[in-house]
């Protein structure tokens, strides 16, 4: 399914969502992208929102704040957010900021 | 040095150039070949070819800004580098210079003629030029020598190795500061989005110490790795370096640490569910 708020969610399997961002995401703008994930959540048997970042090249504080305000929606869910593919660029990004464990996992891919 | 147009051709005429030859060969066999700094060849062969792009420099003052100028920069640098590298120190190259100067300006002077100062000024100008030039490109081969041979240690202080499907191991040798700290990071995680790596083992045996800002960078990599999803282990940590890991005001549940290499490998199997057993 493609929205028009910048990412496009897959189904994979039967326990599994696959997000993909695209570059006119905004992560300022969070609730209109939660309400539509959510409907996808909400009396669905979706274990696992896997969050592609390969196209992200930097994640800062308002990107990492858009993810853990999604990372808290899954959970409401009891629906796990894995981040897959995040670039080193974007690693180096979070790492320099982040003081604790982030709220989501992270996987190097998908694994169904 | 627009003034060899209007000088060089006068002092091309007033020069014996075999007589200059003769003087700086002389002085080169006293002094430099006698200190083992050049051979006698080699004064031979510096001193005529000095001599013959100086000449032409006199002859054409369009050579100033081109090729010839080049010639004799690079010249005079592999003099120098030659006298450094023998065991000669600045002073020898500089004293050398002067001489060649001093030679070229004892045959111009002519007391009574005021043009001729300025000719003396022009070959002054000239050479102080020169000078600095060579210099400047002898620091120049220098410094890229330097970063070579930095970036050549780097490369081979800083291997990563798969030593498993799915395992990369990185020892690090030697003193480990901010700047290689930073360097072996960007490496690692290169390595890991290409080789899709869900384990890394950091082994520090052969790192004597660790100051506490390069602690934090280490804990970056750590945490970096993590967020790419693979798991860094830590092994051979020594006791100055576990001291200063306590005293970092930071959560240390997330650094998985093993005593030795083989445990740390020992750890990845676990990690990535394989069983080795004796057959």
């Amino acid at each position: 399914m493609k929205s028009n708020l910048g990412f496009s969610l897959t189904k994979i399997g039967s326990g599994a969502l696959l997000l993909e961002p695209y570059d006119n995401l905004n992560p300022l703008q969070p609730e209109p992208m939660i309400e539509v994930i959510s409907e996808n959540l909400l009396n669905s048997n979706i274990k696992k929102l896997y969050y592609d970042l390969n196209k992200v090249l930097i994640i800062d504080e308002i990107y990492y704040s858009w993810l853990n305000t999604l990372s808290k929606t899954c959970s409401i869910f009891q629906t796990r957010l894995i981040t897959i593919n995040m670039k080193p660029s974007a690693a180096v990004s979070l790492s320099s900021f982040l003081n604790t464990k982030p709220s989501f996992e992270t996987e190097i891919e998908m694994t169904i | 040095m627009s003034d060899i147009r209007k000088y060089g051709k006068s002092i091309l005429k007033k020069i014996n150039f075999s007589n200059v030859v003769q003087k700086i060969t002389d002085a080169g066999y006293a002094s430099l070949s006698k200190e083992n700094l050049l051979t006698d060849e080699e004064v031979h062969d510096y001193t005529h070819e000095f001599v013959e792009l100086f000449s032409s420099l006199l002859e054409d003052s369009r050579a100033m800004s081109g090729e010839t100028f080049n010639a004799l920069k690079h010249l005079m640098a592999t003099v120098n580098a030659k006298i450094q590298m023998r065991g000669g120190s600045t002073e020898s190259f500089l004293q050398l210079m002067h001489f060649i100067q001093y030679t070229f300006m004892d045959e111009i002077v002519d007391e009574e003629n005021e043009k001729n100062d300025r000719e003396l000024l022009f070959l002054l100008k000239f050479f102080n030029n020169l000078v600095m030039e060579a210099f400047r490109l002898y620091q120049k081969e220098r410094e890229d020598a330097l970063k070579a041979q930095k970036e050549e240690f780097l490369a081979v202080s800083t291997p990563i190795t798969e030593i498993w499907d799915g395992v990369l191991s990185l020892p690090v040798i030697g003193t480990l500061d901010s700047g290689r700290a930073m360097d072996l990071m960007e490496k690692l995680l290169e390595r890991i989005e290409l080789r899709r790596s869900r384990v890394i083992i950091l082994d520090l045996t052969g790192v004597s110490t660790i100051d506490t800002q390069v602690m934090h960078h280490l804990i970056q990599v750590i945490r970096a790795t993590a967020l790419m999803g693979a798991t860094a282990v830590l092994t051979g940590i020594r006791p100055s370096i576990a001291r200063s890991l306590a005293n970092l005001n930071l959560n240390l549940d997330e650094i998985v640490t093993k005593s030795t290499l083989s445990e740390g490998l020992k750890e990845a199997f676990r990690i990535l569910g394989i069983k080795v057993e004796n057959k």
